[in-house]
This record gives C-alpha cells, structure tokens and sequence, in this order.
C-alpha cells in the first residue's frame, strides 16, 4: 500500500471525470449485491412462507406417533433432536344420538390433547375455550352445522369402541345378497334401497378427497372386478381383497376383519362387507366447553365428528397413547425416520407432517430443499458470473484511457502493482459504497416482492376454501427471515465477485508499458487479409465484418452481454422449469386442473345427478346465459390390458417398486403388479363428440381411427371409439407410499415415461371397467397421443396416471351406457360441471341462488372460479414457486441488460471518432445504420454460438442434477421459449444501439472528429 | 476551369457572449488543377475553412461551390455522397479506421458509394505509396508515415475533383513529412488532382502554385507563390 497516494488520487480524479461509466460499474456492483442478498434472503422467506402455507394447512406439529407404551414415549421423547413430545390419545369412537346426519354421521370420534397439541394442530375456536381437563370438550362446528343441538355446557355421554371392517366371503356375501332381496322386496317402491346410499356416500367420499386421483394409482385399482361402492375387489375367489382407493388404499381381504383406518365412512349394510364394533370398556363424561373449526384431518363424510377432550401428562403403565412432537429444526435429524421405525415397530406406526419437514430440510425426504440450496448455489453462480462480465466490461472500457494516464505515470516510475492498484481501488471504492446500500435493497427488494406477490398467494391459497369446508381464512401472512449468517455470507461472496471482476484488467494495465499505453495500439497484433473482390459492392459487410473479427477488444462485451443474457434467461428458465416439474410431481396432489378456456366464469353448477341435468338443460336453453362450457372429467374410468402398455413402462413400475423392496419385489406384490391379470387404471377427460373430432385433428391424431368413428356418428356402427391418450406418465416412489407403508420410505424417486403403450395409432386395444356391479370389458380404438401443450388451454394433467381424451360415444361404449346420459350411479368417479355467465340479477341465477339457500350443505350454484379440479395446498405451492421462479428471471435479465447498455455504449464511445470519419468520408445515415444493424447481427449470431454451449452444458449439468435426486425424467425443450429468448435479446441489442446513438446526428462530423472518444 | 468558389463565409462558434469569430466574410476560388496552400496562425481558421469546403462543417453564413454545386445547399445524406465522390480529405492525425487495413482503407469511399473494387486502381497507388508489403496490415501496426500515405491513399483513389490536406505533416518528423508533401505534389502535378493544404510550414506553403493567408477568420493574403518569391 506504500506510495499508492498519487494512484488512488488520479483515480479518484478520473472516477469523478467519467461519471457516467464509474455510476454504471457502481449500479452493477450495486445490482449484484441486492440480487445476491435477494437470493439468500428470498430463499429462506420463501422457505419460512411455505413452511408457514405448510403450518396453515396441518399445523406446526412435526411428527405423530401411535400406540406408544410409557417406555416407547420416553424413549420418544429422549431423542437428540426431540424438542418436545406431548401427550394424545385416542378414546375411539362414541355413539352420537345427537347427531343431524345419523345416517351419514352417527359417531363422536375422541381424542384426548394435551393444552400445545391445539395449536400445533391449527385447532381454532369458533366458540367457547379450550379443553382444561379430561373431562372437557371441545367439538367440531361441523356436528351443530349438520344439525346437531348442541351448545357449551351441555353434556357427553361417551361409551368407547373401536370400529372393525369385515369382508365377506362368497358364503356370507351370497347369504347377505339373499337377506338384502328380501328388504328390497319389501321396500317395493320406495326406490332407495341401501346400496343405493352406499354408492352415493362413496361417490361423495371420491368428490371431495384431495387424494382421489392419486390413491388410484395401481396396484389398487388392479383387480379385474370390482364391487359396487367405491371399493374393488379381486376375481371373484377367496383369496381376493376389497380395496378402498379414497381411504387410502385400505385394503382388506375377503373373510379378513381389520380396524377400520381413521376417518372412515359410516356404510350401511352393503353385499361386500360389514362394519363391527368392539368396545374399550372405557367410557368418559364431558362436558362442552367449546365449538372448533373442522379439523384439517376431519374429512367430509367421515364417521365421526371430531371431538377433542383435555389430556394428562402422566402415563398409566400399562397405557398406550399417541405422541404429538416437534422436532429441533437446529439439530441434525436425518435419523427421524428410521429412529420413530424403531421405536414403533415399523414405518407405519407414526407420521409425519412431510411438507413442513420438507421445508425446513429435515426428515430423510429433503428433495425439496436440496434442490432449493443447489438452485441457490447455482443462481448466485449465474449472478456472480454476470457481474463479474458486467464490471469487467467497466473496466476493459475505460482500460485504454486508463492505460494513457498510467502510461504517463508508468514514463516517470509507476510500477505494474501500482497500475494494478488504480484498478483494485476504483473497484473496492465502489463496492464499499454498494454494499450497505445493497444488502438493505435485497432485503427491501425481497419485501416488495413478497408484498407484490403476497396478494396474488392470498388469492392461490384462496381457492383452497373450496377444500376446507370450514371457509377459514387462507391468507398467511409472509415474514423476512433475514440471518447475519447469510448477509455475512452474502457481503464475502460479492468482495470475491469484486476482486475476481478486477482482476483479469488489472493485471493487463500492469503490464502495459509506457509505449504502448500512449500510442494506443496495443491491442493490434496480427495481420487482417480480406478478400476484397469477395466484398467489393458490400462495404458495409466489409466494415461489419472488421469490427466483429478484428476489433474483439470492443465487441467481446457485446458478445459476454448477449450471451449471457439468452443464457441466464434460458438457464433461470429451464431451472426454474426443473424445480417446478419436481415440486408439480412431487407436492401436487391435484391430478386435473382446469386451463384458461375455464377461466372468466361466473357461475358454475355444484349439483349432481339428475338435478345436474335439470339444471344444465336449463343453463343451456336460457337466453340470459351468455356462454357457457362444461367439463366432464372421469377420475377413474376404466382400466387397460397388460398387453397393450409398452416394456419401457414395466420396467420403469419395476425400477420404482424395486426401491421399496431392495432385497426383491415379494411373490404377491410381483403377482399383482406384473402379472397376467395386471392392468393400469386410467382417467378420462370427455368432449363431446365433434368437439373430440376437431381437437383430434388439432392433434395429428389417426385419420382412420378419426373417420371410422364419424361414420359411425353418421348412423352406422360406430364400432370401437376412439381415444388420444396423454403422451406421458409418471411413476414415482410417492404413488406407492400408502401400499407399501410398511417397508422403509425410499428417496423420492421418479421414473417417467413418454408414449407408454405398445399399440401403434389405428389399432385397438382392450379396456374394461365396472358398471352395474358387472365387469365390462371391450375395446377402444387409439388415435393418437396428445401432448400437454395442445391440452392446455382445457386442462393441466398431472401424469401420475394414464389419461384419455374422448369423445362421449366412447366413454359411453366403454360403460355400454350409450345414450342412457351420464348416471353418478353408474359413473362413480365422474365429476361434472358447466361454467356459465349470466347477470347477477337474471332470473336463472336468482332461482339457483335459492335454490343454494335451501341446500346449504350442497350448493347448486358457486362462483366460476370456485368451480372444477381446485389447487391443493401442494398445488398452491407449486404455483407460489412458479411466480418466485418468474420474478427471479425478470432479475436476471436486469442486470444482463444493463451490462448490454453499457457494453453498447462502450462500443459506441470507443469508435466515436472512427464513425466521424466514416462519415467525412461519405458514409450516409441510412448506411450507417446498416453497418450497425450488420454488426449487431454478426454479434447476435456469435453470442448465440457462445449461448448454445453454455446454455447447453448449463441445461445437461441441471438436467443430471435432477436427475440424480428424483430419477429418471423426461425433459421437454421448450422450442418456443428458446426462440424466444434469442428473439428478445436481439431486439434487446437493437434497442440499446437506438437508445446509444440516437443523439449522435446532433453532432457536426467536425465536432465528432475532434471529441475525444473517452 | 474554376473547381471551387468560397462566396462570403463565415463561421461563428456559439452564441451570444460566448460567441466566438472563427471566419468572416472569406472569398475565394480555386482552378482545377491549381495547388494552394492555407497559412496562418493557430486559431487563424484554417482547419475551420477546410472542413467547410470538405463539407464536413457548415457555415454560419456564405456558399461553397465544388463543381458547379452549392454544398451546402445538399442535406446530409446528398453531401455524404457528394463527398465520397468529390472530396478527399487527409487529417494531421490520418483518422483511419482502426479495424480496416490498408487496402481496406484506401478503398473505403469507392466501396461506400457501391462501386465495384478497380483492383488496378488500388495496386497502382499503393504501389506509388509504398505500402505494397503493409497493405495487410492495420493502422496500428503501421508507422505515422505509413498511416498518413494510407490517409492520402484513400483520399485519392476515387479521383475527387479536390483534395483537401488538413497540415498532413504536423505529426511527422521532417524527412516523412517531405515525402508526403512530394506525395501529394505529384498527385496534383502528374494526375492534375486540385491540391488545397494546410499548413503552418511556409517552406511547404511556397511549394504551392497560390498561397492564401489566414489572420483572425480573414483572407490577408491571396497571391501566386511565384509573385512573391
């Protein structure tokens, strides 16, 4: 640092003299420090707010375990990490005379908290105060909405028992079958018969479960018959099963009796099983201190309403009780897991709240939060990288001024450390300056941002209201979590940025010698031989082409600039594209959203059935709707053959269920999976018919499958219908986390797969389903595949079943229902609506608004945008890290342009008087203009060489990535964002050369020619 | 044959108190053929009347006729043209274009107005310039000399009906300088290519067929060389 003085003071000088390029390499430096502390900052508030979404939606507890002896508890409790374990209990289910839906609802189901479970469990007052002691209760407000007379102070009566599911054999089913006949007889007329109100409650139970879609996964919809309320079971032997797709997957053997699983239906007697009752010998007495919202584990047509009493502390010793706890989210827990399997014998003796724990790294499924810490890395990378171009860019400018002073310092003694240091010191002056300053903008811009977004998350997590019955409001607010760690962090990362950014020119100006820095030619070294008769007629190529080739010194930021500009935006784009695919596979549960063409609607009809009829007939002949469109939507239509999906499947459903079993897939599950009888379930998504036919041809679907089937629209036999099948699937280790619940939870895993069946466009293939009680099976004609882009606009699907497109004819075919109109009693899993818009004071709204009034329970009419496959609270993540991920590219392409305007304007002063000349020597405006726009060209064309190799292995590094944490996945290239990006840049390019020179033809050549370029 | 006709010019830099005189009220015309020298002081407005008969300045007030044609009655795109084709200008610092070579250089007016490349054009005067072995070479690997036989290259090789030298030797040491000045004096006498130069060396002015003299924006002289010697 001796004798710098002198140094530091012209620079000092020189900073204050180019104003205009020391306020350019500041707002870089500035940029830099606020995007890196945003990308700090912003990942752990994104982190926080999810985790907070998460909380929100099944409460801050982090883990359950069950049927935990007072050793087993204590054992629990001792664990390393283990913050604090709490007491509940599980009384079982009591009668509930009480009860407004006793048909539907006829039991209290019990537990017992200790004072922190409710709110670690968002159990939330409607009235009244919480539980203080065993003899305390709080009860859903769900029981009085249904109607029953209830009020605090009143008293329960609660004799215990738990509930038991028996499977009949083909004996006792038969006896059953014979016993109902006799009823049913004598219920001649009525017409309602109980099985009747078997499907329908099973039909309910499909509407509403989030987790429909993906419980059908198979292998529970493999049986190849099926029973007739929601459940299958297996040919028709003894050694076939019930399974229960909306329970998940609860599946019971015929003769078997096995506890019900919590939350279970109340069904009435039915040919397939039966429910029993065993009581505890316990019984309780209560008294009411309290109404609460339904609890997030109180599902719509389960058993029992939920009610919580007072727990103790103290264990009995030979009591067995369920442990709530919260984990320390400091200490290292990558044990969790495999320590509760131990503790309760097994991975299915505890849960865990599996997204929170996602979010804030714990438990062994950290999917999420790897890639979140890899992306982090790799985006301060990128910004680190741009900058680093951006402030070099700076520096390389102004080197050949700066190479004149100290030239002339370097003729009368300046040592090539003392040049070096003009450079270091104008970089850390700047960096001093932008460092507070850029610390406290990333957070504010983290601030603004989630405050920008916020309203819009408000309004994702809105539409879950749908799903929450209780209508609790959704909006989380978001908090900063800004730790000294990360602005620490952050403020060393940008200092090394800084002195990486300085150094390359600092070590040039070193070297330069006083010659060469006061002539000004170092930079010419080689010889330019140009075929002149090539170019003769083209001097603008010419001139085009000299700059581009022989003058990189002062296009290479042009060049860095485009570059890194398609690059980052494509990179940022293609990475965010990754984590939004694997949070989509992995946290979203809504298998079907609806698209744009859904949007914009006012009102949607809720009903179902034949009132759903009565009413579309009256939307559609009405003259005050003014347009309308109705989704139909098959969950789980009908299953296909073996034979007709491709090896590539099975050996993916191999790869994925091998990881449940790494010692080998068991002979029963090897049977059921990949046996003869083995098929895949799929879902439907139903056009009418000519709409089918019109959105086929959009498709390049098989014309003879096409025609075949509009003949037989025209009256002949329209044989076997045709169908587009969605042109990917996606198996993962998450479809199979309830069947295998008893085996170690394997990583998240996925395997997808593109164009799964074997059959070829034109031919047919065997389906079959149930209807009626009987299986059906028959055959339906493949015209094609559709890709997610031509189904986007009607619906977003995610592949983790097989889905069809097709037209009504054959989705009738399939049920042999042709013409008969969609029956809920035969079309279990259908789920219809019809968006329409209308005036708010027509008579068609106000007499569905009545009709809503008289069926509070079950609303005809709701608002469109309420209508249809709503986000979960999975899916609303998924959206929040979408936006997350588009603010962030809007970032990035930030600093990229403003590197490009100053690389511009560096051009543009560095030739200032070289563009005099051209014109004193005869060059015209118009032919100015086109050397420009010719050098602009070559320049885009070279950045866009440079921006495939980087993007390129960028993209292959990320694609690995990925694929090493969640498996093989099948990765799209995104064409028209590709086109577009290089698209963007070059008119990014054009526009900062207009924005540089078009004040350039105020100036006399004369006055070009004599201003000094710098 | 009159080549050039300065009617009244005038050049006034700025306005009001910080106007500044650079030329008043200056006539004079030059014969095709005819080599005239500019003296003057610095801050006489030499370079100022040559960069408005170059057409690369306008005038506050006054005409100047090249040809037959008012120049500055061309808008900008009509006087780079007229330019390219009439005019060949060599500066004291050569304003060559870094990233071109010589024969790039030296053909960039010809190739600008979209005419094909006279190959034999070219060899011949960087043969007479003596740049046949640097004609690959770009102005920074050149000497000044070389760059300024380049700059007077350019300036000839479209065959302007005037060039114009702007004290094409202030940046060269004596021996070069003599040999630009020769350079030039050949192009006027062998090709009679119409010379106006620049220059504070009256040894060099005294080679001229005319001398004008400059003092304060105003013509103060105007005689043939050989009256005076």
């Amino acid at each position: 640092m001796k004798n710098l003085k002198v140094i530091f003071r012209v620079t000092a000088i020189y900073m204050r003299k180019n104003i205009r390029r020391t306020l350019t390499a500041f707002a870089g430096i500035l940029l830099m420090v606020v995007l890196m502390t945003a990308v700090f900052v912003g990942k752990d508030t994104v982190m926080a707010y999810l985790s907070d979404v998460a909380i929100s939606d099944h409460g801050s507890w982090h883990i359950q375990a069950y049927d935990l002896n007072a050793g087993q508890f204590e054992e629990l409790s001792s664990l390393p990490y283990m913050k604090e374990a709490r007491v509940s209990r599980s009384y079982g289910y009591a009668a509930f005379p009480q009860s407004g839906k006793p048909d539907e609802t006829p039991f209290l189901e019990i537990k017992g908290y200790e004072a922190p479970i409710f709110s670690w469990m968002n159990i939330a007052l409607v009235e009244g105060r919480y539980p203080e002691n065993e003899n305390e209760i709080i009860i859903s407000q769900l029981a009085r909405e249904d109607g029953a007379d209830l009020h605090i102070g009143g008293r329960i009566e609660a004799s215990f028992f738990r509930r038991y599911i028996h499977a009949f054999t083909p004996e006792e089913k038969a006896a059953v079958e014979e016993t109902q006949e006799e009823s049913a007889m004598e219920e001649a007329g009525n017409g309602t018969g109980s099985r009747t109100a078997a499907k329908e409650d099973a039909r309910r139970v499909l509407n509403v479960s989030g987790d429909a879609a993906a419980a059908h996964s198979e292998p529970w919809s493999q049986p190849s018959n099926a029973g007739a309320s929601g459940q299958e079971e297996a040919a028709g032997t003894d050694s076939g099963f019930l399974v229960f797709p909306f329970q998940d997957n609860f599946l019971i053997r015929h003769g078997e009796t096995k506890e019900a699983p919590d939350h279970f239906p109340w069904y009435p007697a039915n040919p397939d099983f039966e429910e029993k009752h065993e009581p505890t010998g316990e019984s309780g007495s209560y008294t009411i201190v309290g109404f609460m919202e339904s609890p997030y584990y109180e599902l719509p047509g389960q058993g029992g309403y939920i009610a919580l009493a007072g727990a103790s502390a103290s264990l009995l010793p030979d009591e067995r009780v369920n442990a709530v706890a919260l984990i320390d989210l400091d200490a290292n827990a990558s044990s969790l897991y495999a320590d509760l399997a131990d503790i309760t014998g097994g991975y299915h003796g505890f849960t865990a709240n599996d997204m929170l724990l996602a979010f804030s790294a714990k438990g062994p499924d950290s999917t999420i939060n790897s890639l979140m810490l890899f992306f982090q890395a790799f985006f301060s990378l990128l910004i680190a990288v741009s900058s680093m171009v951006l402030i070099g860019n700076v520096f390389r400018i102004s080197r050949r001024e700066r190479s004149r002073y100290l030239g002339m310092l370097s003729s009368v003694g300046a040592t090539g450390s003392q040049k070096r240091w003009s450079v270091y010191f104008e970089a850390f002056v700047l960096l001093i300056a932008a460092l507070p300053a850029g610390l406290i903008l990333g957070v504010l811009l983290v601030r603004a941002a989630m405050a920008l977004l916020s309203p819009h998350f408000d309004a994702l997590l809105g539409m879950l209201e749908i799903n929450i019955l209780t209508g609790r409001t959704a909006a989380i607010p978001y908090r900063l979590v800004v730790s000294p760690q990360n602005l620490l962090l952050t403020a060393l990362l940008c200092i090394l940025t800084v002195w990486l950014s300085a150094l390359p020119p600092a070590i040039k100006v070193g070297k330069i010698g006083p010659v060469e820095a006061i002539r000004g030619n170092d930079e010419y070294r080689k010889k330019a031989r140009t075929s002149l008769r090539l170019l003769s007629g083209r001097p603008l190529r010419l001139l085009a082409l000299a700059l581009v080739r022989r003058n990189r010194h002062m296009t290479r930021g042009i060049v860095q600039s485009l570059t890194l500009i398609s690059s980052l935006t494509l990179i940022t784009a293609f990475g965010a594209g990754l984590i939004n695919d694997v949070i989509e596979k992995k946290a979203s549960d809504s298998d079907i959203t609806e698209g744009p063409l859904f949007e914009g609607y006012d009102y949607a009809l809720a009903s179902t059935g034949r009132l759903y009829d009565e009413l579309r007939s009256e939307v559609l002949s009405s003259d005050e709707v003014t347009s309308y469109r109705e989704s139909i939507v098959d969950h789980l239509c009908g299953h296909l053959k073996r034979d007709g999906l491709s090896q590539e499947y099975w050996e993916a459903l191999r790869e994925i269920v091998g990881l449940y079993f790494p010692e080998g897939i068991p002979a029963d599950w090897e049977d059921i999976l990949f046996g003869e009888d083995a098929d895949v379930s799929f879902g439907a998504i139903i056009l009418d018919d000519d709409a089918f036919i019109s959105f086929a041809e959009k498709c390049g679907a098989n014309p003879d499958a096409l025609q075949a089937f509009s003949q037989g629209a025209d009256g002949a036999p329209a044989s076997d219908g045709p169908f587009l099948l969605y042109d990917t699937l996606t198996i993962s280790t998450d479809n199979y986390r309830f069947a295998f619940e008893d085996q170690p939870r394997p990583g998240y895993h996925i395997c997808q797969v593109r164009c799964p069946l074997k059959t070829e466009p034109g031919e047919t293939l065997s389906v079959w389903t149930w209807t009626n009680g009987d299986v059906r099976e028959g055959r339906a004609s493949f015209a094609g595949y559709v890709t997610k882009e031509a189904l986007s606009p009607y619906y977003r699907i995610l592949d983790s079943r097989l889905w069809m497109v097709m037209p009504e004819t054959t989705y009738k075919n399939i049920y042999g229902e042709a013409g008969q109109g969609y029956d809920e009693e035969t079309f279990l899993s259908l789920n219809r609506f019809l968006l329409f818009n209308a005036a708010k004071d027509s008579d068609i709204v106000k007499r569905f608004s009545a009709l809503n009034a008289s069926s509070m329970d079950n609303p005809v009419i709701v608002p469109g945008r309420l209508a249809g496959g709503f986000s979960s609270i999975k899916g609303v993540i998924a959206s929040i890290i979408r936006i997350v991920s588009a603010a962030f590219v809007f970032f990035v392409a930030v600093i990229g342009t403003l590197n490009l305007y100053n690389s511009v304007m560096g051009r543009k002063l560095a030739r200032f008087r070289e563009m005099a000349v051209l014109s004193s020597a005869g060059m015209t405006l118009s032919q100015r203009r086109k050397m420009l726009h010719l050098e602009n060209a070559l320049l885009f064309f070279r950045s866009v060489l440079y921006s495939a190799l980087l993007t390129g292995g960028s993209v292959t590094l990320l694609r690995r990535m990925t694929t090493s944490y969640v498996g093989r996945m099948l990765f799209h290239t995104p064409y028209a964002l590709i086109a577009a990006a290089y698209l963007f840049t070059y008119l990014l390019l054009e526009a900062m050369t207009f924005l540089c020179y078009r004040k350039d033809n105020d100036e006399s050549i004369l006055d070009r020619l004599r201003q000094d370029a710098q | 044959m009159e080549i050039l006709r300065c009617e009244n010019i005038t050049k006034i830099y700025g306005t009001g108190d910080t106007a500044v005189r650079a030329l008043y009220n200056v006539s004079f015309s030059v014969e095709k053929g005819e080599f005239v020298s500019i003296v003057g002081q610095s801050g006489s407005g030499k370079s100022t009347l040559l960069h408005i008969i170059g057409g690369v300045d306008r005038p506050t007030e006054g005409k100047v006729w090249i040809d037959g044609t008012d120049i500055h009655s061309l808008n900008e795109d009509r006087l780079a043209i007229f330019r390219r084709r009439q005019i060949g200008l060599v500066y004291q610092f050569y304003n060559l274009m870094s990233v071109l070579n010589v024969d790039e250089n030296i053909a960039l007016p010809h190739l600008l107005d979209g005419r094909a490349l006279d190959r034999e054009r070219l060899d011949e005067i960087v043969a007479h310039l003596g740049l046949s072995d640097r004609r690959h070479n770009l102005p920074g690997q050149l000497s000044g000399g070389q760059q300024q036989r380049a700059a007077i290259g350019r300036a000839l090789y479209s065959h302007p009906a005037l060039l114009l030298a702007d004290e094409p030797t202030g940046n060269l040491d004596r021996r070069t300088g003599e040999e630009i000045i020769a350079l030039l004096k050949e192009s006027n006498q062998k090709q009679k290519q119409t010379l106006i130069l620049i220059t504070h060396d009256e040894g060099i002015a005294m080679q001229a067929d005319r001398m004008i003299r400059l003092e304060d924006g105003m013509i103060v002289q105007n005689e043939q060389v050989r009256t005076l010697l």
